[in-house]
Parts: structure tokens; C-alpha cells; sequence
């Protein structure tokens, strides 16, 4: 194509593609290293799909989270006291002598509740962006678990399990609508130790150790999600980070060394 | 790894499941990668995720690619189609809430059309993404990311004979779409402007 030969839109393109702005070229290198670490994902359009079904149902999950979300999470604020925003803890009461404590579910593999899927895939159907802990190296499994058309993320580490959630609507100043720990009307007779208010990065958080907890999932209009229960065996932290994202970091280890991962979370 | 080695050892090191080599290509490559998936989805976040990707779904196809040949034609091929399918799923996705009720209707991403300055080029910008997606590739390669067409023939699988008349028809249309959408940018229009 001689320059000669060029019909006005051609010069119209070479005009434009001339010192065209371009934002500046990331660094691709370690998201590339990082995405060849993790499992690949079955195939590579299953995930696309997904997405598009997650979708639509977290957009209808924000209008119902707008209308009732907050008198929600209040009331349920309001009964236990002890809260970071988005978590709730409660003690629960030891059983009265001659009744039986109340049967939580065994713990279970992370494989059995949770679709193991790639970064890549994880960001296509999460509504934030998913955040990997500093100096921790890659997870050896990400995971997403959807909730009432909410996806939760997962990133399994040999030593802790990093939950990271956030509501749709909590970018729009809205309150986040998921909720752990809460079982009313339940006894236990082996629980958790200790629950210690703590900070991560200034921020309210809580150390949850010594003994099993259980979590579950509170929808927008304040009743538990199905099947969102489960036991938790290792000491806890959890808090809202800067950023907006609720992180629960589930870790065989100190309290120490769970704050010196946390605070690098945004 | 120093800069003049030759990007088959490259490739070569790489397929052998050298990580430190393929780390090398996307250094030299991530330029080009990422600057094609920005032109068709226009997007700078959504650019970089495809060119991750596609440098992802380059390594793990390492295996089938013919030692000898060159490796950025056959990587830029990966992002193009990586980016048009996202372009295609995103349509499909807004299609799906706009008949919901749930979002408006298409529109471009804002801060990005701001980025681009000047109206001319954001219109012919415009008027490139309106195409056909095959058009729309052989023009951004050829004018945008200026390969030859030998090249451009190798991203898009055809006969290097067939670039230039495949140039010639994407031209064409494009003509046809500044013709009926954008009056503005014909020459007649930059006359009468000059005139004014």
C-alpha cells in the first residue's frame, strides 16, 4: 500500500494511530507467573458463563441489599455487640445440665463447598478485585463459593485459608450484607477460647482462638443462607479492610503472624 | 537474560519449561500484547487481564507452536481473539441486564474516550470499533500497530496475498461508516472547517 494510494481514511488512520495515547503498558510479568501457578480451570469458557449468571443475580441481590440491608445488619448488630463491619461474633451459651449441646456440622474439605477456579476466573465473577496476601508466594488453590448470588473468594494456602467477600452494593456506600458467626437459639459445649479485639492497620478486627468456631452467612433480609454453615478449626482474624473487602483469615498460627499477613491486605 | 539473545532460544528454553525465559518473552512482547487488547476493548484493566491470559494460554500452548516461527504474531493472534470474544461476552452480559431492566444501554468506557483526546481521533477510533471484528483487527495492526503484512497475515491465519486486499475492504467499510456516522471526518468536512 503506497502512501500514494491512500484513500482518505487511511490517512485518517495513520493520523490517529500517530502518537496515540495509550495508557502506560503494566507490568505483566508476575500476573502471568502468578496465573501459570495456580489450577487451571477445566476449560476456559466455563468460567465466562458463570460469570454472566452471577451477573445478573448479584445485580437483583443489590436491590433487594438496598432496601433492607442496613435495618438488617443493625438489628443483628444490636442483639450481639460484638461486631467488625460485615462479622458478627457471638458466644454461645454452654448447654443446661441434662440437654444435649447443639450439633454443629462437621468439618468439611474446602473442595466439597468451594468450585476451584483460576485468579483469572475469580476476578471475572467477583464484583471487587481479589486480593493475594504479600510474601505468601501463590495460593495452592482459589476457590469461589456463591452465596445467594454473592461470590466469595478463597485462597488456600498451606498454612491459613483467606476469605475475602464484599457486597455489590458496599462500593455504592451501602452496608455489606454478609454476616458469620451468629446461631441463635444454639448451645455449644466446645468452643472457642477467646475472641480479642484487635486492629489490622488501625482498622477494628477480631482474633477468634483456642477451640472451633462456626460461621455462617446471613442474606440481605437477616435469615441465614442454606447451607452457608460450617466449622472452622483454626484460629481466626477477621476485619474489614480499607478497601471495603470483608477478610476472614483462617491460620495455623499466632495471632502475630496472622496480623503480619493481614496488614498487607488494602 | 541479556537482550540480544535470540527469542528461538527463547521459545525453546521456555517449552523446555525454563520460566525464566518465557518470563523474558512477555518482558519483550507485553508492549505489543497489551496495546492490541486496549484497541479493541478500550479498557485498560480489561486489556491487561486478556494480555495476562493470552501470554498464559501461550505458555501452556508452547507444546504446538513451530519452533522457528515468529513468536509475536502468533502471541498477538491469542489476544485478538482473547479480546474480541471478551467484547462479544461483555455484549451478551449487558444485552442480558439491559433486557432485565438492570443497566443502561452500551456505552464506552468514559475515562478511557477521555484519555484518547482530540475529537478526530476518538471519532475515528469510534468509527474503527463499529466494524466488522476481522476488519477491525487487519486495520489496528496495520495502521495502529504498524506490523507488515507479512506479519499481519500470520495473526490473522490468511495468505500474505490476501492482506492487502483484506486492508482494502476493512478501508472500504470504514469509509462507509465515517460516510453514515461521522460526516465530520471526511475531507470535503475539513475544507469547509478550514473555510469557516
Amino acid at each position: 500500500m503506497s502512501e500514494g494510494s491512500m484513500g482518505f481514511e487511511q490517512e485518517l488512520l495513520t493520523s490517529a494511530a500517530e502518537g496515540f495515547p495509550y495508557p502506560e503498558t503494566p507490568d505483566l510479568r508476575a500476573g502471568v507467573r502468578l496465573r501459570l501457578a495456580v489450577p487451571q480451570a477445566g476449560t476456559g469458557q466455563p468460567w465466562l458463563r458463570r460469570g454472566l449468571a452471577a451477573a445478573i443475580v448479584a445485580v437483583v441481590a443489590v436491590l433487594i441489599t438496598v432496601s433492607v440491608s442496613r435495618e438488617a445488619r443493625d438489628a443483628v448488630a444490636d442483639f450481639l455487640g460484638l461486631a467488625v463491619e460485615g462479622e458478627q461474633v457471638r458466644i454461645l451459651p454452654t448447654p443446661a445440665p441434662g440437654v444435649t449441646a447443639t450439633p454443629f456440622p462437621s468439618p468439611q474439605p474446602l473442595e466439597t463447598y468451594a468450585t476451584p477456579t483460576t485468579l483469572l476466573g475469580a476476578r471475572s465473577l467477583l464484583e471487587f478485585e481479589p486480593r493475594l496476601p504479600a510474601g505468601q508466594g501463590e495460593p495452592r488453590g482459589v476457590y469461589t463459593i456463591q452465596y445467594i448470588g454473592v461470590n466469595v473468594l478463597v485462597l488456600d494456602y498451606e498454612r491459613f485459608a483467606l476469605w475475602e467477600f464484599r457486597d455489590l452494593a458496599a462500593e455504592k456506600g451501602v452496608v455489606d450484607k454478609s454476616v458469620g458467626g451468629v446461631f441463635d437459639g444454639a448451645t455449644a459445649d466446645k468452643m472457642v477460647e477467646r475472641v480479642d479485639a484487635t486492629t489490622v492497620s488501625g482498622r477494628p478486627a477480631y482474633w477468634i482462638s483456642g477451640g472451633p468456631h462456626f460461621v455462617r452467612f446471613i442474606g440481605p433480609d437477616g435469615t441465614p443462607v442454606a447451607g452457608s454453615a460450617r466449622t472452622v478449626e483454626r484460629d481466626t482474624l477477621i476485619w474489614r479492610g480499607a478497601s471495603g473487602t470483608n477478610y476472614r483469615l483462617e491460620i495455623e498460627g499466632t495471632l502475630d503472624e496472622a496480623l503480619a499477613i493481614a496488614t498487607t491486605l488494602p | 537474560m541479556h537482550e540480544s539473545t535470540d527469542e528461538r532460544e527463547l521459545v525453546h528454553s521456555a517449552r523446555g519449561g525454563d520460566g525464566q525465559a518465557f518470563d523474558e518473552l512477555v518482558r519483550r512482547h507485553q508492549q505489543v500484547a497489551f496495546r492490541a487488547a486496549y484497541l479493541v476493548l478500550r479498557d485498560a484493566q480489561a486489556a491487561e487481564d486478556v494480555a495476562q491470559d493470552a501470554f498464559v494460554r501461550a505458555y501452556r500452548g508452547l507444546g504446538g507452536f513451530r519452533e522457528g516461527e515468529p513468536f509475536r504474531p502468533w502471541l498477538l493472534r491469542i489476544v485478538s481473539n482473547l479480546a474480541l470474544n471478551e467484547v462479544r461476552s461483555a455484549g451478551r452480559r449487558r444485552g442480558l441486564l439491559e433486557r432485565f431492566g438492570f443497566a443502561a444501554p452500551s456505552t464506552e468506557p468514559a475515562a478511557d474516550r477521555a484519555l484518547v483526546g482530540g475529537e478526530t481521533r476518538a471519532e475515528v477510533w469510534d468509527a474503527v470499533n463499529a466494524l466488522p471484528p476481522d476488519d477491525r483487527t487487519v486495520l489496528y495492526l496495520r495502521f495502529f500497530l504498524e506490523l507488515p503484512e507479512k506479519e499481519i497475515a500470520a495473526v490473522i491465519g490468511k495468505a500474505p496475498g490476501t492482506v492487502k486486499s483484506r486492508l482494502n475492504r476493512a478501508s472500504g467499510r470504514l469509509r462507509a461508516v465515517i460516510d453514515a456516522r461521522y460526516p465530520g471526518l471526511r475531507p470535503g468536512a475539513w475544507q469547509e472547517a478550514a473555510d469557516e
